[in-house]
């Protein structure tokens, strides 16, 4: 089973004036507070063209991830982190742990490789006793983790499900290794472009892989239900795994998840256009243009798969692995929708909307176990299924999730049910860690994930750019605007909490490892070698100036101290407080549990550091949490209404550089959730050096990551619309004509299309007809444009002519005085070529003019 | 007495279609609910709505919709999709026109996904529903009793121990009472389960897991009636007929079975009945706290996820539950003591 991947979280807190990008000039565009009057002048190595460091290798990767986090750690972008989500774990005697040496990513091996030795005495059916027991706090009521975005979904769907590949541990049980899971090869095979051939010797990158999976008696499908029961020990065909992409990936069903992975680089080619087009359910003929095939040859079932950009089979192994796209016939699916496949996919792995069928029944396995049991908001039960090809690597017999609603409110209620012999493991609460921290069962996890509070830096301008009724994040009214602080705003004040939280002390107490780092050692630069990032010297040397003069962790009262009382000063200075008054700063946490077990703690040293400063003013945190769902507080984060958010967000543990993605100010991943710092702009007091070149955050990240167009070390659009005029000539005809920047680098490189299109509606919502006209930006296609003329004028603007005759017919078919509207849309897009024909750096634009114009 | 039956029940539907009306409205009325998350994502989320009848998606701006909560570009194509929020008279009528036309509820989106609310209601309500059975079972006669000991024995040492016993008990709330009762028995004695059993837990464990909610429930009622008997019972030793009965030549036992008792009994007896009514109506808190399914602790659970379907079924059932307890209670007056008749023309 696929691993849960791991967290973070970022800090967008900084400081300091920033350049814009553009003109080189500096302009602030963070609305940071700053102490220094004297902005320094930029460098004159901007970068200036298209970049791409994809294939670079692992050392310049590790170079430029280097120089990234130095900046982001600089400048607090990386959130302040305080604890790791390592901690005290007891296991039941009965609990033969695969290793005794925790292995970060991966665990102990428990259903792995472990083994349950003895009965669980709280377990009064005698058929479970020897069943791993765990819990949830919440019965979700599904196990289809494509139609849910909650991590309980994506567990309970781990425990049924195969995988393409797969992890198990090593032979000397100290790091794990990828195996073949449903595939019948250890990796994927790249199509080589150099030779045009699949070639499994080949390890460079390639956007197309192939590999042979199990089919028929080598790969069944499992189920208890007695409705279904005719699916139990079904073979698996080739065309079972294509039924469950072609689920996802079609718009109709409505997958909560299907539009997720559609443009990224990992995503499947085409992905994005067979989605649009199959908004009224599957379309066949868009299907045959997406990048994935099954076929046989020589005697194998192959799967072929093509990115939309180029990866080492590594990285393709890696993208394809997980449970979610396990194969599933599509007479199943009609089955459970009564003969109705698009009723079977609403009812997969759900109830059925009279629930007479419950996830048990609507649910395939081909995984290590299959549901036994489904109790709604009482117990989900799994046994082992005996068609599981792997069945023997597997020992223990099933796995009993007991819903433990208590432990929603109650941070000893797991504790308890652990004592009473009702749980297989459980960590150890706060209040109980005095106690049992030597106990023998006790023993400490490493930390897979690292844990941060998450500021929100932003002043009231740049949060409402953010965030306001145009925001660029989102679109929120105006009487939902967030009032941000000005203290929130100054840097020295975020450099104090970051002092004054004493991580050493805070994990000794509530039972977590301390953490200063950004990144968990589970984040791995080099993982076919399990090199983790924290262990390089460009990690070290990113966060040596933050740990200088303190403990080690970050904590040093007096440079606490010191930090409050310049930021204090600083904003008595400018009039933004004044002596004696007390400011208040919220800090919103996930639960009570978490106020009770941190937020206490993390009060105390804030307010006692800044009250003992010799601030003029006076400081007073607000710990509280938003509701009994833990997402409304990473809501309060994604959605900028907060000052302190406690929180961490998975990520690819095996591409930390990629995963910095969620520290971008543009929210490109989703998952920003620090505010204030703008980081496609260059910061003259923290410069970010590399390739002999200076960059913007987003600029080296974009170039490193998928490849970039970059002016003056920031991303740039490649291709920026000036004007527009739209015209009807004497004689009928409709000319565009039409501005753009030039941002051509390369002929070779640069693919550019304008698109025009006069339409129609007949009512308020639909299109009742469209005319499409392409036009490519390249000399060939020009030339050949069906008749009608194409202009490049010699001042660069570009003119299309729809004729006479045309537009006039087109009129005549739909005449703008009986029609609910009526115009011209234009719309353009292009893209680099990188290396391997890899596109990257697209633009999109659109526009439309809302009505013909009379001749 | 029909007539003002039927009176009652009409007004009793009135009532209910006003209550479901301002709740739906009311819900409808909070912020509308944003998406996180990437475009695609916020997308699809809208889409969702879109396809639960919440919201309306235009390819142009349109009027009358209000504020546009969002705008999205489909990526690759000409389209730009705007979405509204429907009007919330709108979803309103749709809601009702479902429930009338078609007695459809909606489907649960967060708690069962897919499933009919309806249904969520009805798999919830027995469970509710044995449990305050029990504790009525458990309270009625344990409170008349106590009522009755300390009424007999007023400004006793007996008396004394009941009234504050009584005090103190019906000041702790019923969800207070079980955590301490939870620590004590479940957690630390290990003497009873320490959640609401499984299915599969044999019958002895199932048994063992109703001491608990039920003593808790039981409590509070318990006080009550004890309080109340006791009042009424103190109030009827002292009137006039009573002292007439014993002067007749009755002894204080057959005065109080023959004459106290009855008397004190009718304004009891019909808090009784309606107390049988309000079982059906769960205990929030209480059936959180111990994991119980009920369709108290659905309540909490749809209105802390945004379960709007849910959360109006269970709505609808509160309310019906509550107006039905007050008609009947009103009318059993009328069959307890036949001197009182309601609706009745002066003579």
């Amino acid at each position: 089973m696929r691993k849960t991947l791991s967290t973070i979280m970022l800090l967008a807190a900084s400081t300091l004036l920033l350049a814009a990008c553009g003109g080189g000039g500096n302009d602030d565009t963070s609305g940071k507070d700053s102490s220094s009057s004297e902005v320094p002048t930029l460098p004159d190595n901007l970068a200036n063209g298209a970049f791409e460091y994809v294939s670079a290798s692992g050392a310049e990767r590790t170079e430029i991830l280097g120089a990234l986090e130095k900046y982001a750690v600089d400048t607090h972008l990386t959130g302040l982190t305080f604890m790791g989500n390592g901690g005290y774990v007891m296991y039941q005697t009965n609990v033969q742990k695969g290793t005794n040496t925790y292995i970060p990513g991966y665990g102990f091996g428990i259903l792995g490789e472990g083994d349950i030795t003895g009965d669980l005495a709280g377990e009064t059916n005698n058929a479970w006793k020897r069943y791993y027991h765990t819990y949830e706090v919440e019965d979700p009521g599904m196990i289809n983790y494509m139609d849910n975005q909650g991590s309980v979904v994506g567990d309970l769907m781990g425990y049924t499900a195969s995988s393409y590949f797969d992890t198990f541990m090593s032979s000397t049980k100290d790091s794990y290794n990828w195996v073949a899971g449903t595939s019948l090869v250890d990796r994927p095979i790249a199509l080589n472009p150099n030779t045009g051939e699949f070639d499994a010797s080949y390890k460079g990158t390639s956007k197309t892989f192939r590999f042979p999976v199990r089919v028929g008696s080598q790969l069944k499908y499992s189920t208890n239900s007695e409705t279904f029961a005719e699916f139990n020990g079904r073979e698996v065909e080739l065309e079972d795994y294509i039924t469950a992409y072609k689920i996802y990936f079609t718009q109709a069903y409505g997958l909560k998840r299907s539009s997720e992975n559609l443009d990224k680089n990992s995503s499947i080619a085409g992905a994005r256009a067979y989605y649009e087009a199959s908004k009224d359910g599957f379309n066949e003929e868009a299907w045959k243009n997406i990048g994935i095939s099954a076929y046989e040859e020589a005697g194998q079932s192959f799967l072929q798969f093509t990115f939309n950009g180029s990866c080492t089979p590594f990285y393709a192994m890696y993208y394809l692995a997980g449970g979610m796209f396990q194969p599933v016939p599509a007479e199943f699916i009609e089955a459970i929708g009564d003969g109705d496949f698009t009723q079977g996919v609403k009812n997969w792995g759900k109830y059925d909307t009279g629930k007479t069928l419950s996830p048990k029944d609507t649910w395939l396995s081909t995984g290590p176990y299959t549901i036994e049991r489904w109790d709604t908001n009482q117990q989900i039960v799994f046994k082992k299924n005996p068609y599981y090809f792997d069945d023997a690597h597997y020992k223990i017999g099933g796995v009993h999730i007991n819903i433990l609603t208590a432990a929603a409110t109650n941070a000893e209620a797991a504790f308890n049910e652990f004592l009473n012999n009702k749980l297989s493991a459980v960590g150890i609460p706060k209040s109980k860690l005095a106690e049992y921290r030597t106990d023998p069962r006790t023993t400490q996890t490493a930390s897979s994930s690292n844990f941060k509070l998450n500021i929100n830096t932003c002043d009231q301008e740049t949060w409402e750019g953010l965030f306001g009724v145009d925001g660029s994040v989102m679109q929120t009214p105006v009487s939902e605007y967030y009032q941000c602080k000005p203290i929130m705003n100054n840097d020295d004040f975020i450099d104090g909490i970051s002092y004054a939280i004493n991580r050493i002390e805070l994990a000794t107490n509530a039972g977590v490892t301390p953490a200063f780092e950004y990144f968990a050692d589970t984040y791995l630069i080099d993982p076919e070698n399990g090199v983790s990032y924290n262990s390089t010297d460009a990690h070290k040397a990113a966060v040596a100036d933050q740990v200088a003069g303190t403990d080690g962790y970050g904590y040093s009262l007096e440079l606490a101290k010191q930090s409050f009382k310049k930021a204090a000063d600083t904003l008595v200075e400018q009039g933004k407080y004044t002596a004696g008054q007390t400011v208040q700063v919220d800090i919103v946490w996930m639960s009570q549990n978490n106020i009770t077990n941190y937020g206490d703690a993390i009060e105390g040293y804030i307010e006692n550091a800044f009250n003992a400063s010799g601030a003029t003013f006076r400081l007073d945190i607000n710990n509280y949490y938003p509701s009994t769902n833990y997402m409304d507080c990473y809501y309060k984060m994604m959605e900028g209404q907060f000052d302190i958010g406690f929180g961490s967000i998975s990520g690819n543990e095996y591409d930390p550089l990629n995963f910095f993605e969620v520290l971008k100010s543009d929210n490109s991943s989703g998952f920003t959730l620090n505010w204030g710092t703008n980081t496609n702009v260059i910061d003259p007091y923290h410069l970010i050096e590399y390739d002999n070149k200076t960059w913007s955050f987003d600029a080296l990240w974009t170039a490193a990551d998928h490849g970039a167009y970059v002016e003056d070390g920031c991303n740039s659009p490649l291709c920026e619309l000036l004007s527009i005029a739209v015209t009807r000539e004497t004689d009928g005809g409709l000319t565009v004509a039409f501005r753009a920047k030039e941002t051509i680098i390369d002929e070779d490189t640069f693919g550019f299309v304008f698109a025009f299109c006069l339409y129609a509606y007949t009512d308020d919502v639909n299109y009742s007809d469209y005319y499409e006209e392409y036009v490519y930006f390249d000399e060939e296609v020009a030339e050949e444009d069906n008749g009608r003329f194409f202009v490049l004028d010699d001042d660069g603007a570009y003119t299309y002519t729809f004729e006479a005759e045309f537009v006039e017919e087109w009129l005549e078919i739909y005449p703008a005085e009986e029609l609910a509207g009526q115009g011209l849309d234009f719309y353009f897009a292009n893209y680099l070529l990188g290396s391997g024909n890899v596109s990257f750096a697209g633009t999109y634009w659109q526009g439309y003019i809302p009505a013909i114009p009379v001749a | 007495m029909v007539k003002y039956v039927i009176k009652r029940i009409i007004l009793a539907f009135i009532s209910t279609f006003i209550i479901l009306s301002l709740t739906f409205i009311l819900m409808k009325l909070l912020p509308f609910s944003r998406p996180i998350g990437t475009l695609p994502a916020q997308y699809n989320y809208y889409m969702t709505q879109v396809n639960e009848g919440f919201v309306a998606v235009f390819e142009h701006e349109v009027e009358g919709y209000g504020e546009c909560l969002f705008t999205y570009n489909i990526p690759g194509t000409k389209t730009v999709q705007y979405f509204y929020q429907v009007p919330i008279m709108a979803q309103y009528f749709s809601w009702l026109r479902n429930i009338v036309t078609q007695w459809n509820w909606g489907t649960s989106t967060y708690i069962m996904p897919n499933v009919s609310a309806m249904i969520i209601i009805g798999e919830k309500l027995p469970t509710s529903m044995y449990i305050n059975i029990l504790s009525v079972i458990v309270s009625v006669p344990l409170g008349i009793l106590l009522g009755i000991v300390a009424a007999l024995r007023k400004n006793s040492a007996v008396d004394n121990v009941i009234s504050t016993g009584v005090m103190i008990l019906i000041s702790i709330p019923s969800f207070v009472l079980i955590t301490f009762l939870m620590l004590i028995f479940c957690w630390g004695l290990h003497w009873l389960p320490t959640q609401w059993p499984n299915p599969t837990d044999p019958t002895s464990q199932k048994v063992l897991g109703y001491i608990l909610p039920v003593f808790v429930l039981s409590l509070g009622s318990i006080c009550g009636y004890t309080r109340f008997v006791r009042a009424e019972l103190c109030e009827v030793m002292e009137s006039d007929y009573l002292l007439l009965a014993r002067t007749k030549g009755l002894t204080r036992k057959q005065a109080i079975i023959r004459h106290a008792l009855r008397n004190a009994m009718v304004p009891i007896v019909p808090s009784i009945l309606a107390e049988f009514i309000g079982i059906l109506g769960g205990s929030m808190i209480l059936e959180t706290l111990y994991g119980i399914p009920g369709i108290g602790s659905l309540f909490v659970d749809a209105l802390s996820k945004k379960d709007y379907n849910v959360l109006f079924v269970d709505m609808a059932l509160f309310t019906t539950i509550s107006l039905l307890a007050g008609i009947i209670l009103d009318l059993s007056y009328g069959f307890i003591d036949p001197r009182i008749r309601m609706g009745a023309k002066n003579q």
